[in-house]
This record gives C-alpha cells, structure tokens and sequence, in this order.
C-alpha cells in the first residue's frame, strides 16, 4: 500500500483480524485477484459469454462484502457511530473473466484519504471476503449462520445468489497465489438450498434485527451522495442512504422520484434502521431493497375516488344523489386494475348515486355505471356502425376489467 | 298551467353546465354522460335557451347557488331532435328558472339514452366549449 491511500489488495492469505495484519499480508501476486469466484451449472455451463441476468449476482457479493467490512469497522471502532470514507476505498473493479466467463475477475483498488478513513481500510475488506466465504461454506453444511458473521448483514447475505437457477451454484474461495495452479477446495457453496436455508435464518432472525422498512414517496434524490427523502404515507419525511454497490436500486429510486414532489408512486424500502425517541424511524441506512406498492395512477383513481365520494345530495342540481358507500367500495376494488389498463379510463359520478367510468375503444363509447344499489349497467356503443351491447347485473369486479381490458361484454 | 312547449328552432345551441364531477381532467373534456338526465327517474336534461349568453347561463348556474360547472357547453336542439329528444321551453314553470329548457329522455330505453348522450357529446366536444371560467373563477371544495 503506498503513502497516498492508493493500492491493489493482493488477495493474500492471513488477513484473519482487522486493522491489524496489514503488513503480514503476502507480497506475491495473486492467481485470481480479490477472491476465486466461479459460477456453474445451468445457464454458466451453456454457450460462451456470462448471461447479462447473471450480473446482479457480481454485485450483490460486492454489496455483502462491503457491508461486512463496514460492520467490521464499526466493531473495530466502538467510539464511532459511522464511518467515514470507506465506501469510496471500497473500489472493487471487475477486471477479467475466465474459463469461459463463469469465473470473474475481481480486483480490489483500495482508495482512501487518510485524513478522513482512520487508518488503512484493506485489511477489513479483506477480513469480510474471508467471513463470507465461511459463512456460506458455514450455512452449506451446517444449517447455520457462523457467529463470525454479523447479524446486521444479514439483509444482504440473503439477497446474494437470488438470480441462480434450481441447478446453478456459485463457489467462493480464498483467491490462490501465482504458483498455485491445482483448483481450491471450495467448501463455500452457494446454491438454492443454501438460499433457503439462509431465507428461514432470516426470518428467525427478523425480529431482533435492526433491518426495517418504510413506504412512501421519494421526494428527492441525490445521486452524488447517495441519498433520497421519503415522505411517509403516515406525514413524516425520512432521509434514506442507499447501500454500497446498489446501482439497481439507486435506478428503481430515480425510477419512482417525485419530479413535482407529488406525483409519483408509494413505494416500500427497506434498509438498517436508526430510530430516535420513542422507537421512531428517523433515518434508514444501506437501503437494498425497494418495491412500488401503489403505482401514481392507482394513486390517482382512488384520490377521485375520494373526491367524488365528498360530493353532496343536490351536487348537479335538485334531486341528484351523492355517490352511494356501495358504489364507491366497488370501484376502489377496481383502482389497482384500472391503473394498469391500456385503455385510460375516466371516472365520474351521475345524479343516481354510481359511480361512472368511461372510455374510448377505437370507434366505440363504452361506459360502466358502478350502481349505489350493488348492481352494475355495462354499455358499449360503435358511433360508426351505431349498434350497442350492454350487461346489466350485481357487480362482478372481473368483469368491469375484462371489458375495460377486452371490449367484451358475453363473456 | 299549460304543458311546455317544444322549441321548434333546430338550429338554437341550448346552454348546457358541465359538473365537476362529470368532468376528465386528462383529456379537459366532459364525461359524455354529463351530456343527460341529471337523473333517470327525472329524465330531464336541465339546460338554459340559447337566447342566454353562454357566460351569463354559467353566471346564472353557479352564482348563489352550492353548484359548481367547469363552463358551458352547446346542445343544438335539431341534433337532440334527432336522438329522438324533444327540447322543451319549460322557463318559469314548476321550479324552473327563466329561459329554462329541458331536454326530454323520458320516451327513450336506457340504451338509447345512453346512445343519445354519446352523440351529443361528441358533437359538443367538435364545437368546444362556449364558455370556460376565467382562471380567477374559484375552485370548487367537491
């Protein structure tokens, strides 16, 4: 490692303890970089060239490895609540594939300014490829998580190997010297099983973790320092960091952004929690997973749906209803279907108390009168040909969608 | 008191007001069955004769009253006429305002009403709005 924080992990052997076993670390070159990784089985044993879907499998054992090592400088530094620099030293660089590209070619470009990281960062990235490995070997054979792994990693150990199919598996090693030419024993590895047992680890776990997860809409986003604000759907706003390496997730966020603060979908996302008084969530940490759990559009139905329900008796005039609770029940049930139909679907409400839905299907007006009495009125009229079909009977949820979605009213 | 005579000019464009609740903001036009009875019991269309300004008809509907229009659209009497909705000159009659006039649904099926509806809405949407309120026109609360 020279002066200025710049160096390549060597890969060497011996980095049993953090912080401290720098300079017991080999100076020969490794044979396979920062960790033998090889991948086999079902779509790694067909074809040339690594199939792109397998990708996400790279990163997320960088996400794992850094996220151990963080752990493990937190562990090493009990005087500190976070750490700081050791995501940009973390510059793990996919180099070279071999064997037909099931086996990638990691190399670890340590960066770091010694001013801001206390002290050289390697040796605990180093310390978390070797606890990972153990702990995958661990799990393979035993059924269980090693104490030597953390229990706060333990969302990322899960999401590792995700992508491999029923007869895939990826074995992990120390990586060999130059000299070493036979293949390491790989005891660590992962395979479908290995998932599931880790999933039923987790799941035992889950409550005691700090893992946690909040939904809302993401306001803001800022791509330079890896943060976004979620407004919460309960009226709190939140400041979420994602985890390291999750480019995908750091998408699926710009993807859901708020570009006018509003708009946009609710969304869950889960990371390590940092609660204040009172058990709060004020802040979530590594955040690795996000999912959208009501699209903008779904959104928007159900706020008309709100809006029309607040209509009063008279609202168009002496003698019209409000908008019956039946009529708006049923069409909440539609919202979520609604939102994903091609055809875009207006909603109103008429003086009998439905609710109306309508839109355009090619030369035809169709209409769905959500009654107040539980019943539905389905129409379609062809303006060109001037012939109609309609449906009239208690409601069927399916049905309105299938003619929203089809056309078809006979089926 | 005598029954409401049918308004025999074809070509009178009747002031009909659009609800909020009958109106899609993504495409900024009327839901077509804002272009009915406002209920099928009544089947009556409630409009205000062409004689009126189509921004006094909206002036008419919404002021001191709790009702609410996103502007005035056109019914032309000739085109109701021939879905086979007779356009009455009913103002000043029952409850009725001055220059009211109802369009009648009453001898039509639901789906011809509902068959009449569509084509007035299309024809009003060809002819646009005749009168829209100015921005400054407060929103409604529902």
């Amino acid at each position: 490692m020279s002066d200025d924080g710049q160096g390549v992990a060597s890969g060497g052997d011996g980095a049993d303890g953090a912080g401290e076993h720098l300079e017991e670390l080999p100076e020969e070159e490794s044979r396979d970089g920062f960790v033998y990784f090889r991948m086999t089985g079902g779509r790694f044993d067909e074809g040339k060239g690594l199939p792109a879907a397998a990708a996400g499998e790279l990163q997320r054992y960088a996400e794992l490895v850094y996220e151990v090592a963080r752990l493990q400088w937190l562990e090493a530094h009990p005087e500190r609540a976070a750490v700081r620099g050791l995501r940009d030293a973390f510059n793990l660089r996919l180099v070279d594939f071999k064997e037909g590209s099931t086996r990638p070619i990691f190399e670890l470009h340590v960066r770091y300014d010694p001013r801001v990281t206390e002290g050289d960062p390697e040796p605990f990235f180093l310390r978390a490829r070797d606890i990972v490995n153990e702990t995958i070997a661990t799990v393979a054979v035993d059924g269980v998580v090693p104490p030597i792994f953390p229990r706060k990693a333990l969302p990322q150990l899960k999401r590792i190997g995700k992508g491999l199919g029923a007869d895939e598996a990826i074995a992990l090693a120390r990586p060999r010297s130059a000299t070493e030419v036979r293949e390491p024993e790989t005891e660590a590895i992962l395979t479908p099983r290995v998932k599931d047992i880790l999933q039923l680890i987790d799941e035992t776990l889950a409550e005691n973790s700090a893992w946690s997860s909040a939904t809302g809409v993401v306001t803001e986003f800022d791509g330079a320092k890896g943060t976004f604000r979620l407004d919460l759907t309960e009226g709190r706003t939140i400041v979420c960091h994602l985890g390291a390496q999750e480019r995908e997730v750091a998408e699926a966020i710009k993807d859901v952004l708020a570009a006018d603060g509003v708009t946009a979908p609710d969304v869950t996302v889960g990371g390590t929690a940092e609660r204040g008084a009172g058990g709060k969530l004020v802040r979530l940490w590594d955040v690795n997973e996000v999912a959208v759990v009501r699209t903008a559009e779904e959104k928007a139905i159900m706020a008309r749906l709100s809006e029309l329900g607040e209509l009063q008796p008279g609202w168009w005039g002496p003698g019209t209803r409000a908008p019956g609770q039946a009529a708006i029940r049923n069409a909440r049930d539609l919202a979520p279907r609604l939102a994903l139909a091609v055809q875009r679907v207006a909603i109103g409400a008429d003086g009998d108390g439905s609710i109306v839905l309508e839109w355009k299907r090619d030369a035809a007006r169709c209409s769905a009168e959500i009654q107040a009495d539980g019943d539905m009125y389905l129409f379609a009229y062809d303006t060109t040909t001037r012939q109609y079909r309609e449906h009239e009977g208690p409601f069927d949820a399916e049905r309105v969608i299938r003619f929203v979605e089809t056309g078809l009213l006979d089926v | 008191m005598s029954d409401p005579e049918a308004i025999r000019d074809k070509d009178e464009i009747l002031n009909r007001q659009v609800p909020w609740g009958l109106w899609d903001p993504k495409s900024d036009e009327p839901m077509w069955t804002a272009f009915g009875p406002q209920t099928r019991d009544a089947g009556m269309m409630s409009t205000l004769r062409g004689r009126v300004s189509p921004a006094e008809a909206y002036r008419r509907h919404t002021e001191g009253t709790e009702l609410h229009s996103r502007g005035t659209w056109g019914v032309r009497v000739g085109d109701a006429n021939d879905l086979g909705v007779a356009c009455l000159d009913d103002g000043g009659t029952d409850d009725n305002p001055v220059d009211h006039a109802s369009a009648d649904f009453r001898p039509l099926q639901r789906p011809g009403r509902r068959i009449a509806m569509a084509e007035l809405h299309i024809l009003a949407c060809q002819r646009g709005p005749l009168h829209v309120p100015s921005e400054d026109a407060p929103e409604p609360s529902a």
